[in-house]
């Protein structure tokens, strides 16, 4: 098995503020797949500009648009 | 005959119905017979619904005597994947957090089926929510694949490609968010669509990831999944992603000349992936058999796969997590291990990962319509690969490799798997047709087109290698 990418310290951090409660063996195989995580996350940032959209935009509910 | 293979498709089976030569009620009885006869092995079925369906044939055969026969489906019987809700019958996703779940109405692309005179045999396994699987710690146990119990079935869809494989079904309802009807065709050898993003109501289907969910059909044949995209497809305003794009008669428009079809090959997309070298000849020879009836091939380069899983993974994760967050918090140990542990996962995403993986996708989405300018449908893999073994199937497998369905998610195009040949352990190996939106027709022509030049459609499994595993 891989090093951790992450310590768990930081990976820690992450449960908490996802509101999760995990036993050890759990916390510690999660903090080994943690770098599916981090590399997804580094494929999604390639060079945009600020004002790139993303796919999914607000828009009113039919109902709600006048006529 | 249970052991047999000889059971009709659902074409032939409608053509028979409607010569008078087949009886709805004789066909729902012969399929529930080799339920009762193989189901204990292959695990297909979490609810068989017999006296419904009984009934159902009764009715269906009454009308059709009576000369109002409603079309293709009438009287021929079917199953759905248990994320489908379903009027009085257990809906369960597989899952003991909706053990003893009964839905009071049906999901709108159910009651459709139901509407055209399809016959229900009753509720599919499924990986648990559509995402944990293959699980042995959740409500039931895992289908086991026909062709050699001891490999994978794929999933999520696994219950649907297992009893449409065994004929324990004439077709069935599958759902597909990073490739849950695609990868079970291909591991069980059938035809498996997923339509474009809209085409298919997924009103009173569970949610997995809102923005990549499609409901679709999985049949032996090309021409069976047109028939039951036909009852399957239209807008529902009860689904906000419902698309108002009139679906054609998919199942006339089969019979395409293919004469002039351009095909864009994304041939750096399986290579990407490692396929196996019996996977490459197999495509390569179905490329040949594309040019032998006329198609022009044309390459296509497209961002890395990797690029694709990515933004896929993320958005489903995420969307996920928020799906059943509660539970997460509260009561984990309801899941399965791998439902439990992809979901805690999951909740290492943040925010900002999740709005740059959207971002993503529309870039990756403008990327495939500029290359569509010069083609009419794209070929690729569906799998690296044949079905590995079941062992080999870890919580995390579907981050460790990249997986080829997964851009046709991020896309919403219909794309459609199909068998391509059999490995020489003899497992199904599949290619995958894409088209433009709501371009099914095409996509299902030339799968029809390819499927008559080919014989690897008259190949079934060998029941006899089920009951050997019993």
């Amino acid at each position: 098995m891989t090093e951790p990418t992450i310590s768990r310290q930081d990976f820690d951090v992450l449960l908490a503020r996802a509101g999760l409660t995990l036993d050890e063996k759990q916390a510690e195989d999660l903090r080994h797949a943690y770098k599916y995580v981090q590399a997804m996350a580094e494929r999604v940032r390639t060079p945009r500009g600020r004002e790139a959209e993303p796919a999914h935009i607000f828009v009113f509910p039919h109902e709600a648009t006048a006529g | 005959m249970i052991g047999s293979n000889a059971f009709p498709t659902i074409a032939e089976a409608s053509r028979a119905i409607e010569a008078g030569t087949l009886s709805p009620v004789a066909l729902t009885e012969f399929i529930l017979d080799r339920i009762a006869a193989l189901d204990g092995r292959l695990n297909a079925y979490l609810t068989v619904t017999a006296d419904a369906a009984r009934a159902e044939a009764r009715d269906a055969e009454a009308e059709i005597r009576a000369g109002r026969r409603r079309g293709p489906l009438h009287g021929v019987p079917i199953a759905f994947k248990d994320i489908f809700e379903t009027a009085g019958v257990p809906t369960t996703c597989q899952s003991r957090a909706l053990a003893g779940h009964v839905p009071a109405r049906d999901a709108t692309s159910v009651a459709k089926v139901r509407a055209a005179g399809a016959v229900g045999l009753g509720k599919l396994t499924t990986h648990e929510f559509a995402f944990g699987g293959p699980s042995f710690d959740i409500l039931g146990q895992p289908a086991r694949n026909p062709w050699n119990t001891a490999h994978f079935t794929g999933g999520s869809s696994s219950g649907t490609g297992a009893a449409v494989t065994a004929g324990l079904a004439l077709g069935g309802f599958g759902s597909d968010t990073g490739g849950s009807i695609r990868l079970p065709a291909a591991y069980f050898g059938l035809v498996g669509l997923k339509p474009t993003y809209g085409r298919i109501s997924r009103a009173g289907v569970f949610p997995l990831a809102f923005s990549l969910d499609h409901a679709g059909p999985m049949a032996w044949t090309a021409e069976d999944c047109a028939i039951m995209l036909e009852a399957m497809a239209g807008h529902d305003p009860a689904d906000p992603a419902s698309a108002d794009v009139p679906a054609p008669p998919y199942a006339a428009m089969l019979d395409r000349d293919l004469t002039g079809l351009r095909i864009g090959v994304i041939r750096h997309f399986w290579e990407e992936a490692e396929a196996e070298p019996e996977t490459v000849a197999a495509l390569e020879a179905a490329l040949k058999v594309f040019e032998g009836l006329g198609a022009k091939l044309v390459e296509v380069r497209l961002s890395p796969l990797s690029d694709w899983c990515a933004t896929c993974s993320l958005i489903l994760l995420s969307e996920a997590f928020a799906v059943h967050e509660e539970w997460l918090r509260g009561s984990p140990e309801i899941y399965g291990e791998f439902m439990r542990m992809r979901l805690f996962l999951a909740g290492a995403i943040t925010a900002a990962d999740y709005v740059q993986a959207l971002r993503r996708r529309r870039e990756l989405c403008a990327e495939f319509a500029a290359a569509f300018a010069d083609v009419d449908v794209m070929f690729t893999a569906t799998a690296a690969g044949p079905a590995p073994r079941i062992e080999e199937m870890g919580a995390f497998y579907t981050f460790a490799r990249p997986l080829l369905t997964m851009p046709f998610n991020v896309t919403g195009s219909p794309a459609l798997a199909t068998r391509a040949g059999f490995s020489s352990e003899g497992l199904p190996l599949s290619l995958s047709l894409i088209g433009k939106p709501f371009d099914e027709a095409t996509v299902l022509a030339a799968a029809h087109a390819y499927e008559k030049a080919t014989e690897w459609a008259a190949r079934r499994p060998s029941l006899e290698a089920v009951d050997a595993a019993a």
